[in-house]
C-alpha cells in the first residue's frame, strides 16, 4: 500500500533522491511507523517529532499504530532553536 | 490559590510575576535546583566575553526583588510529581501542595556518545556554573575545540573569539548552522569566520578524545588529530522531563499542552524549553528552545493559571545571531512552505543574503545575512500574517523591498505606490 511522508530540515535527506520534503512510500500492509522510519534509515538512536495524520505520535505509540493505506507520516527533528 | 512552578530559567520568573500581578493574594512557590539567583542562560556569552560579571546574568537585580513580590524562592530539585494528590515530592524538602502547577523546567546541554565525553576539559555551555569553568580554563592563546556550529553553538563561538582562544569549531552536518540556515548562508557564515581567523571544519566527525598529560587529544573522522586544552560541547539540547515519567502528564520530546499552554492533566501547565506547543503557522507541536518563546509561554501559562484565559496563537520559531559581526536571523518555515513561492537575493562578495518564502501573498519564513534593520520587519510580517497584495510580486523580483513593503502595507502609507 501508499502512504505519504512528510519531513523537515535535515531529514529530506532519507526520503528517496529527487523526492524534496516529500513522497509516496510503497509500504507492506500491517506496518507501523516506527518500522517505515527503520526502512528510511532514520538513525535509531535520534529523537524525532513524529506526526500521524497532523497529530503528535508519541515515541511510545510509533511501534504500535498500524499505518492504512494514504496516512500522512510526518518525520521532522526535534526541536528548534537549541 | 497555592501555584507552585518548577523552574526558575525566564519562563518560570516571568510567570511567577505574572501570576502576583494578575492575583495580589495568591500563594506562589519558584522552585529551582541550581544553586543560583534566577539567571538568564542568554547571558553566558557575555560573561565569558568579561563585558558583564556575574550579577550581568541574573534575570532580576535589587536583592529582595523577590521577597517583595511574595514569591516564595525554594532551592531544591522536584523529582516527581502526582496531579491526583496535586502535590510534588522535592529531594530536600518532603512533599508540597498546589492548586495549580507549572512545569518550566527547561532542558539541558545533550553530549553525544563519544569515547571521551566525560575526561575533565570538556565542557558545555550551558550553566553558570559551566561559564565559570570555561571562563577559569581559557584564555588567550588557549587551544579550543567547539563542538557544534548550531544556534547555541555559534553564539558561543562569538564568546569564545573574544577570549581570545585559539579557535576550531567541528561541525557533523556539511554547513555552520544546518537548522537554521540553507547551504547559501550557511557557506557565507563559514567563509566569514575563516576570514576573522577561526577553523571551521564542516562535514567533520568527532570520533574520540583522550587525555594525553595536560593537554586532550581530539581525533576526528579522517583519520586525522589535533592537541587542545579545552573542548566545549554545544550539540543540541534535550528537554527535562525525566522527572515526569509514571505521572500520567503527556510527554512526546517535551511536555505537550494545548493553546492554553495546559497539559493533558487539568490545573497542570508547561511552558519554555521544556514545552511541546502549538507553533504559529501551522499548528503542528514543536519545541522552541529559544528565549522569546520562554517568556511568552510563561506569561500566557501564568493567565491562564490565575483564571484569565487566554489564547496562545502559537511561537514564531525564530533565531538572531552575532557572528564575529556578521548579523544572521531565520524565521518560521524559511526552509520553504508547500506550494508557496520564494525568493532570494545573495551576494557573496558582501556577506548579504535575503530568502523569503510565502504562503499565497503572506511573508511564512525568511533569512537575513548582514540586513540587521530587516530583522525586526520580517518578524512583524509575519507574526501579524499581513497580506502583501501586489506587492507581493514587488518582492519576488527585489526582496530587498521588504522595508518598504511592510511600510506600504501597514502604515497606509503611500510609500512607494
Ligand atoms: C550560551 C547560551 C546562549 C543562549 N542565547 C540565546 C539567544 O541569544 N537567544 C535565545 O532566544 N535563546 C538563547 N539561549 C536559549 C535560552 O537560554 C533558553 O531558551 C531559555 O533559557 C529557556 O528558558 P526556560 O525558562 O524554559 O528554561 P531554563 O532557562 O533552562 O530554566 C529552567 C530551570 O529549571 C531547573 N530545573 C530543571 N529541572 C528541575 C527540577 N526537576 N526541579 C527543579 N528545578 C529544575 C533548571 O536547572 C533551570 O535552572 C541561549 C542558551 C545558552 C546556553
Amino acid at each position: 500500500m501508499q502512504i505519504k511522508v512528510k519531513t523537515g530540515g535535515l531529514l529530506r535527506r532519507y526520503l528517496p533522491e529527487g523526492s524534496g520534503s516529500q513522497c509516496e512510500l510503497d509500504v507492506a500492509a500491517g506496518t507501523t511507523p516506527l518500522a517505515v522510519m527503520g526502512q528510511l534509515g532514520l538513525p535509531a538512536e535520534d529523537q524525532y517529532l513524529v506526526m500521524l495524520n497532523g497529530e503528535v505520535l508519541p515515541a511510545t505509540q510509533r511501534g504500535e499504530i498500524v499505518l492504512s493505506e494514504n496516512d500522512e507520516l510526518g518525520l521532522f527533528p526535534p526541536l528548534k532553536g537549541g | 490559590m497555592k501555584h507552585i512552578v518548577i523552574g526558575n530559567g525566564p519562563a518560570g520568573v516571568i510567570a511567577a510575576e505574572t501570576l502576583r500581578r494578575t492575583d495580589p493574594k495568591c500563594a506562589i512557590t519558584l522552585i529551582g535546583d541550581e544553586p543560583e539567583a534566577p539567571y538568564s542562560r542568554m547571558a553566558l556569552p557575555y560573561l565569558l566575553a568579561e563585558s558583564i560579571n556575574e550579577d550581568g546574568t541574573h534575570l532580576r537585580h535589587g536583592a529582595d526583588h523577590y521577597k517583595e513580590l511574595g514569591i516564595d524562592i525554594v532551592t531544591d530539585q522536584v523529582t516527581s510529581v502526582v496531579p491526583d494528590k496535586r502535590s510534588v515530592t522535592l529531594v530536600k524538602g518532603g512533599e508540597a501542595t498546589f492548586d495549580r502547577l507549572l512545569i518550566a523546567t527547561g532542558s539541558h546541554a545533550a553530549r553525544p556518545p563519544i569515547p571521551g565525553m566525560d575526561l575533565d576539559g570538556v565542557e558545555n555551555c550551558w550553566t553558570l556554573e559551566d561559564g565559570r569553568r570555561i571562563a577559569a580554563a581559557t584564555k588567550k592563546g588557549s587551544r579550543v575545540v567547539l563542538m557544534g556550529a548550531g544556534f547555541i553553538g555559534c553564539i558561543v563561538l562569538e564568546a569564545l573569539a573574544a577570549r581570545g582562544v585559539e579557535l576550531t569549531v567541528v561541525e557533523m552536518e556539511d554547513r555552520m548552522l544546518p537548522r537554521m540556515m540553507d547551504h547559501t548562508g550557511g557557506e557565507m557564515i563559514k567563509r566569514w569566520c575563516e576570514s576573522k581567523g577561526v577553523t571551521v571544519l564542516t562535514a567533520t566527525k568527532v570520533e574520540a578524545i583522550e587525555q594525553t598529560g595536560k593537554a586532550l587529544k581530539i581525533s576526528y573522522g579522517d583519520g586525522s588529530s589535533a592537541e587542545v586544552d579545552t573542548v566545549v560541547c554545544a550539540t543540541g539540547v534535550r528537554p527535562n522531563v525525566g522527572f515526569l515519567e509514571g505521572s500520567g502528564i503527556e510527554t512526546d520530546l517535551g511536555v505537550l499542552v494545548d493553546n492554553n499552554l495546559q497539559t493533558n492533566k487539568d490545573g497542570i501547565y508547561a511552558a519554555g524549553d521544556v514545552a511541546q506547543g502549538p507553533e504559529l503557522l501551522t499548528g503542528v507541536k514543536e519545541i522552541h528552545a529559544i528565549q522569546p518563546t520562554a517568556s511568552e509561554h510563561g506569561r500566557i501559562a501564568a493567565l491562564n493559571m490565575a483564571g484569565e484565559a487566554t489564547h496562545y496563537r502559537g511561537s514564531l520559531s525564530m533565531n538572531v545571531l552575532n557572528t564575529l559581526g556578521l548579523v544572521s536571523s531565520s524565521f518560521g518555515l524559511w526552509d520553504g512552505n508547500e506550494g508557496g513561492d520564494e525568493t532570494s537575493l545573495a551576494d557573496a562578495d558582501s556577506y548579504r543574503y535575503l530568502r523569503l518564502t510565502f504562503r499565497d501573498d503572506v511573508i511564512v519564513g525568511a533569512l537575513a545575512l548582514g540586513l540587521t534593520h530587516h530583522v525586526g520587519i520580517i518578524r512583524g510580517l509575519i507574526q501579524t500574517g499581513v497580506k502583501l497584495g501586489h506587492w507581493k510580486d514587488r518582492l519576488m523580483k527585489d526582496p530587498n523591498r521588504v522595508m518598504e513593503a511592510y511600510l506600504a502595507r501597514t502604515h497606509g502609507s503611500s510609500f512607494g505606490y
